[in-house]
């Protein structure tokens, strides 16, 4: 049962998840590329060294929530489409369902996740770490593939759902910040108390205090003291 | 206020008639002269004299009581009501805030106090003169403050960060007090609660290299690669050599540039920089000595967030009057009109230890301690990072398993 939930899972996303795969193996490689190369002259100290790292660091919290977007949405695509017909008339219990389904999307978050390890492991060994920095590839890794199963997780829980509780939490989620924005932006003049509203220091507080967002934010980075 | 003080406040103008008067007085007894015989030149300067005798004290008169008037102008400024606040006072710090949001505040500002206090031991300097005004919600509100108000507005902040802020505000009025060579370690906020984990990256990474400013330079001091990470005294610092950690700050003893860097970065560091103007290339080694010398208190391995640190933990080390201490060492020799001896290196280990009320030696292996320990934990802020996701997907798991367009009939 589990094997054929997999088997349908990864046939609707196979060749995004090829190209996530190739992505996250890629992307280590390209965030050490400042390291390296003739020291006589090369230019630039520890510090800008990790700093160009730096500016690849957004890339991987976004990968790692595109893995989960994409996943969590296509694990109900096919019930879905042929209106929970399959599922149905199987002899077993929702939670059972529920649960190998999940299983499968999450197995197939390790594809990526292997992809990034293999990634950083050859970027690591390809450069020469500047004395007082260390590698931390196991680090990057784990935080890559729990940021992925939650983001998988969420969208998971919201397909499942019915149409209407999935539009009420993205509502909530997306549309009231993005309501607060405009209104901050076109009625500010007429309401000058909606000027001191920040939606954008909200997000950010919710995404570092709690929430599932948290995983995302953090320290992303191969390379580190 | 007398009355006739608040004439004068209101007719600054005063000062400069009774000037003019006494020059139109004088002028034409001054013209007189230049026509009369000797004894009517004697005579008439006998009376410009006593003119001048008699309106000399008025003169002085009405400048102090301007000056009397301005300063009570300026106090009465300060205490002046604005609708809908309310003033409170935590020791010499006098704080104005929204009607009813007193007590709210009173805590973060008797910290503060408390923070503070104690390093001055009862002397206060100048902060009885500095109004603060704090308001902290979810929204900032707009209110109309006299300028040298010093604001703390804060939005959804942590009580953590409001009472960093405040510490900060009141931090900020102390600084200027410093002499220059204890605000330059200090930075503008003496005293605040130093951040040792970014202090370790600096321990580590070396401080971040100057940006230059100067007509035609490129604006970036290239440097030769880990040359700030791999300087000789920081690396004997982070293997835990004192000496090596003052000399990696800047407290070389040296009076020169030149054995500085050669100190730091070794001899070869010049012909590593790039061209830092027209003249100033691989060739031309004294342009850029010249050049980089601007930018000395910049190039020490270790910079202002080790510096600062370093003040801060001898304040705390030193207690009660840590902060006097700080102020009034001066760390230099002086000639015999009490003035320092032009390039005389400033003894920043015997300031600090004043302060610190211990040895240089063992302030700097206190602080080399606690960065040491400030070593950011990699693994124990991923492990709960992780054990939050789990939390999250057990949740949504759940949720999944409960929520179901499964509906029969």
């Amino acid at each position: 049962m589990g094997k054929q939930l997999l088997f349908i899972h990864w046939k609707a996303v196979r060749w995004a998840l090829a190209t996530f795969v190739v992505a996250a193996f890629a992307l280590p490689l390209l965030s050490v590329q400042e390291i390296g190369g003739d020291a006589a002259t090369a230019s630039g100290t520890v510090r800008s060294i990790l700093g160009n790292a730096s500016e690849w660091l957004p890339l991987f919290p976004v990968l790692a929530a595109s893995i989960g977007l994409v996943l969590g949405m296509s694990a109900w695509h096919w019930d879905h489409r042929y209106n929970h017909v399959y599922a149905l008339s199987l002899p077993i219990s929702r939670t059972r369902y529920v649960s190998l389904k999940f299983g499968a999307g999450a197995l197939l978050t390790l594809l990526p996740a292997v992809g990034l390890l293999l990634g950083s492991l050859v970027a690591i060994a390809s450069v020469e770490i500047p004395d007082g920095l260390r590698a931390y590839p196991l680090q990057l890794t784990g935080r890559f593939l729990f940021a992925a199963l939650t983001l998988y997780a969420l969208l998971f829980a919201l397909a499942a759902g019915t149409v209407r509780t999935t539009a009420i939490v993205l509502v909530v989620v997306w549309g009231l910040p993005m309501l607060a924005l405009l209104a901050a932006g076109y009625l500010g003049d007429a309401f000058p108390a909606l000027q001191s509203i920040d939606p954008g220091y909200w997000m950010v507080r919710v995404l570092e205090d709690f929430g599932p967002f948290r995983i995302l934010v953090g320290n992303w980075a191969l390379i580190d003291v | 206020m007398s009355r006739r003080a608040s004439a004068f406040a209101l007719k600054p103008a005063r000062a400069g008639f009774l000037v003019g008067m006494l020059a139109s007085l004088v002028a034409p007894l001054g013209a007189a002269a230049r026509q009369a015989p000797d004894e009517e030149l004697a005579l008439v300067r006998a009376r410009a004299q006593a003119e001048l005798l008699r309106l000399t004290p008025l003169l002085a008169e009405a400048r102090s009581a301007w000056s009397a008037a301005n300063t009570e102008r300026v106090n009465a400024e300060a205490r002046r009501v604005v609708n809908g606040t309310d003033t409170i006072q935590v020791g010499p710090l006098r704080v104005i805030v929204f009607d009813g949001e007193g007590e709210a505040a009173r805590p973060y500002f008797e910290n503060a106090w408390a923070h503070y206090s104690a390093m001055l031991d009862g002397d206060p300097l100048s902060l009885p003169q500095r109004l603060f005004a704090f308001q902290h919600g979810f929204l900032r509100r707009k209110w109309y403050l006299p300028a040298h108000v010093k604001r703390i507005e804060l939005v959804w902040a942590r009580p953590a960060e409001v009472q960093r802020a405040v510490n900060d505000a009141v931090g900020r009025t102390l600084s200027p007090h410093l002499p220059q060579a204890q605000r330059r370690w200090a930075g503008s906020t003496v005293g605040q609660e130093p951040s040792f984990e970014a202090v370790y990256r600096e321990l580590v990474l070396g401080a971040a290299p100057p940006i230059l400013h100067c007509a035609g330079c490129s604006g970036h001091l290239r440097l030769p690669r880990n040359a700030f990470s791999a300087s000789a005294p920081l690396v004997a610092c982070r293997q835990g050599d004192t000496d090596a950690c003052w000399a990696a700050m800047g407290a070389t003893g040296n009076g020169e540039i030149a054995a500085d860097i050669a100190l730091w970065y070794g001899d070869d560091f010049g012909r590593w920089i790039e061209p830092l103007g027209p003249g100033c290339g691989r060739d031309h080694d004294s342009y850029c000595e010249q050049a980089i010398s601007y930018f000395w208190e910049d190039l020490p391995p270790l910079g202002d967030a080790s510096r600062a640190s370093l003040i801060s933990l001898a304040l705390e080390m030193g207690g009660r009057g840590s902060l006097v201490r700080l102020i009034e060492t001066r760390g230099y020799r002086t000639d015999d009109n009490g003035r320092r001896i032009l390039g005389e290196p400033i003894d920043y280990p015997e300031i600090l230890s004043s302060a610190a009320a211990v040895g240089p030696d063992e302030l700097m292996t206190e602080w080399l301690r606690r960065v040491q320990a400030a070593k950011p934990d990699r693994a124990g802020t991923d492990r709960d990072a992780r054990f939050g996701a789990i939390l999250w997907i057990t949740l949504f798991i759940a949720l999944a398993i409960r929520s179901t367009r499964w509906r029969l009939g």
